[in-house]
């Protein structure tokens, strides 16, 4: 029989959750445990990865030998364009706001996440990104007063 | 002094320029994330939270919690008039309200939304004032055991009450836990998983993670899952209850009112699962439950009372137990914290200014909010007319401007563009990101009065049975499970979800 694409999911997120929990125990390992009276620093995490890993088999165990009737589970679909651009934003801004200061990184920012759709470019983008540039340093600087440099 | 002295000079902190400016500010922000369907209130919540640090606790608490009772205001005008729930509570009002609207009575319906959730968030207000200080004086014999149970309760809660399966929120929560770990631990001060990031040595940013998976994950979401929506909305007509309608809609508002209070206190999500329980109360006590789906007026004024009822009820555990019950609230307790007030049962007798305050707030709030949505509806639904393509590049730049300005460090960056992965991606795979969130910010809580609790009890997990309050907490948490697994309420919410 065809794995379904619920089953395909599940058995997905069932060894994503396996391969976290076992890299928290991983990471983890060169904190001391200590004992339930006197915890130490790796007591909770290490039991938290162990946690998580059990409940990735279980998922896993579960989808395999079909227990669990999950076909009409809501679950988002994968769009890699608007993911990798909107995740994507922040990096640019950090690496940006340094050097240029916040307009310019602010202008970039904004026509860069214009990419997460795909449209034909106009003339709106760049407007968008001037006037909105504008306001935030009106905003974040003349009334709110952070302390970031407008310009490079 | 009594309650009422205390509301008055409550009030008299309020009924300042500057407070009420915040107050206004936030219902106005509250009832445009309502409107707009892309943008929630968690994601609003969290990209001010950044923000909110330069003010003062008072105006700062007051302005995001309006923000987060004004949504349940503006979800419903965009769910009667064009069959768009802004927010997920105002997806019951949906059936009747957008019914109503079809018949040509939208007016009738609109103002029937607004008048309940007043009512609804008066009393419950209400509630608060007199609940919250009694509750607060008998939390001070809690100790570490009692904590620990709470949360546990509350995460359960949690678990039991969300979308989708059961066993995929227990794994969002320990997951979130575990996220909660990064940085230095507490007692010894020793780092864990900082992977010798200097910046990470103080956990990763309650604001980054937040704006990661709410703020820039919805935008992800709705880029990717969206289809052309119809946003023609429904003339208006006269904004007037009829006396026919006030007299089936007031009972209904009551109950509504009843079923939202003690929902919004229980841990988990309440408030959701409160309007979906009074629709069905209302299905129940109807002479005619054939009606409900076509435009009864009673499916508009008990689930928008119930929701309202829920947020504001939902501040009691929260201020005076210091555990919120969902995670808008965790978010507004992290900004309390940021500003040194410690929520828990102190909170009366250390900041009586701040509760009172709130307290106040929420009235005055409320009938702003009837004002600023009422006779200003036609202009919101305009709002929706600002197309999204303008709309979101603004959020990510807010998101960005907010995650950097708390501390200036590029860490907090690389933490919000790496949770809006880790947000999306699980819920592709069928996870749901609330309880990530709680799960994160709970976490430390739970580990801090797991390790005390046992400490004092000399590692013997007993303690938290001997114990009669705590005792009670953990069976009052085994009856959630058990009824959260009912079959009879297992249908009734998948049958809801599908609509």
């Amino acid at each position: 029989m065809k794995a379904t694409d619920a089953e395909r999911r599940d058995l997905a997120g069932a060894a994503l959750l396996v391969v976290v929990g076992a890299c928290a125990i991983w990471f983890g390992r060169g904190l001391r445990y200590g004992t339930s009276a006197d915890m130490g620093p790796g007591y909770f995490p290490a039991m938290l990865g162990a946690i998580v890993c059990a409940v990735g088999i279980l998922l896993g165990l579960a989808t395999l030998l079909r227990r669990r009737a999950n076909e009409e589970e809501i679950s988002a679909r994968l769009n890699w364009r608007p993911l990798v651009v909107i995740a994507g934003s922040p990096f640019l801004f950090g690496f940006l706001i340094g050097p240029l200061g916040l307009f310019f990184s602010i202008v970039i920012v904004v026509l860069v996440a214009r990419l997460a759709e795909k449209r034909r470019f106009t003339w709106e983008a760049p407007a968008t990104a001037l006037v909105l540039a504008a306001l935030c340093c009106l905003l974040f600087i003349v009334v709110l007063e952070l302390p970031l440099s407008v310009w490079p | 002094m009594g309650y009422f002295d205390n509301f008055l000079h409550g009030l008299s902190l309020v009924l300042t320029w500057q407070n009420l400016g915040f107050a206004l500010t936030g219902c106005l922000l509250g009832t445009l994330v309502g409107v707009l369907p892309g943008v929630g209130a968690l994601a609003t919540v969290s990209m001010l939270l950044s923000m909110v640090i330069f003010l003062d606790p008072l105006p700062s608490l007051v302005m995001l919690s309006a923000i987060y009772y004004g949504a349940q205001y503006g979800g419903s005008t965009t769910a009667i008039l064009c069959n768009l729930p802004g927010e997920a509570t105002s997806i019951i009002t949906c059936l009747d309200g957008h019914a109503m609207a079809r018949d040509g009575r939208a007016g009738a319906a609109l103002a029937t939304a607004a008048l309940s959730s007043l009512f609804a968030g008066i009393i419950a207000t209400v509630l608060l004032a007199v609940f919250a200080p009694l509750l607060a004086s008998f939390a001070l014999s809690f100790n570490s055991p009692e904590y620990f149970s709470l949360l546990f309760f509350g995460l359960v809660a949690t678990v039991a009450f969300s979308q989708g399966t059961a066993l995929k929120a227990f794994a969002m929560v320990c997951l979130g836990a575990l996220f909660g770990c990064v940085g230095s631990d507490i007692e010894t001060g020793a780092l864990r998983f900082t992977f010798g990031f200097g910046a990470l040595s103080d956990g990763l940013s309650i604001v980054a993670v937040a704006m990661g998976i709410f703020g820039l994950g919805e935008i992800v979401s709705s880029l990717t899952n969206r289809n052309p929506q119809d946003t023609r909305s429904f003339p208006i007509g006269r904004l007037w209850i009829s006396l026919d309608d006030l007299r089936k809609a007031a009972p209904a508002a009551a109950r509504g009112t009843a079923v939202g209070s003690v929902m919004g206190v229980l841990p988990g999500g309440g408030m959701l699962l409160s309007t979906f329980m009074s629709y069905m109360l209302e299905q129940k006590v109807a002479k005619d439950p054939s009606r409900f789906g076509k435009g009864a007026i009673e499916g508009v004024a008990a689930p928008e009372a119930a929701n309202n009822a829920a947020v504001q009820t939902s501040f009691i555990p929260a201020l005076t137990l210091g555990i919120p019950p969902t995670a808008g609230l965790a978010l507004l307790l992290g900004a309390m914290i940021m500003q040194g007030v410690q929520p828990g049962p102190l909170i009366m007798t250390t900041s009586p200014d701040l509760f009172w305050g709130l307290v106040a707030s929420m009235i005055v709030g409320n009938i702003m909010l009837v004002v600023i949505n009422l006779p200003m509806v036609g202009i919101w639904v305009q709002l929706l007319r600002v197309p999204y393509r303008m709309l979101y590049p603004a959020i990510v730049v807010f998101c960005c401007i907010g995650a950097y300005a708390v501390s200036n460090n590029f860490a907090d960056l690389a933490v919000l563009g790496s949770f809006t992965a880790i947000g999306v991606l699980f819920a592709v795979l069928g996870f749901q990101p609330v309880p990530l969130l709680l799960g994160f910010l709970l976490g430390p809580l739970v580990e801090e009065h797991l390790r005390r609790a046992l400490v004092i009890s000399g590692g013997d997990a007993t303690v938290f049975f001997e114990r009669p309050i705590s005792l009670a907490i953990l069976i009052l948490a085994a009856i959630v499970v058990i009824s959260a697994m009912l079959p009879a309420i297992r249908s009734r919410r998948a049958a809801f979800s599908e609509d």
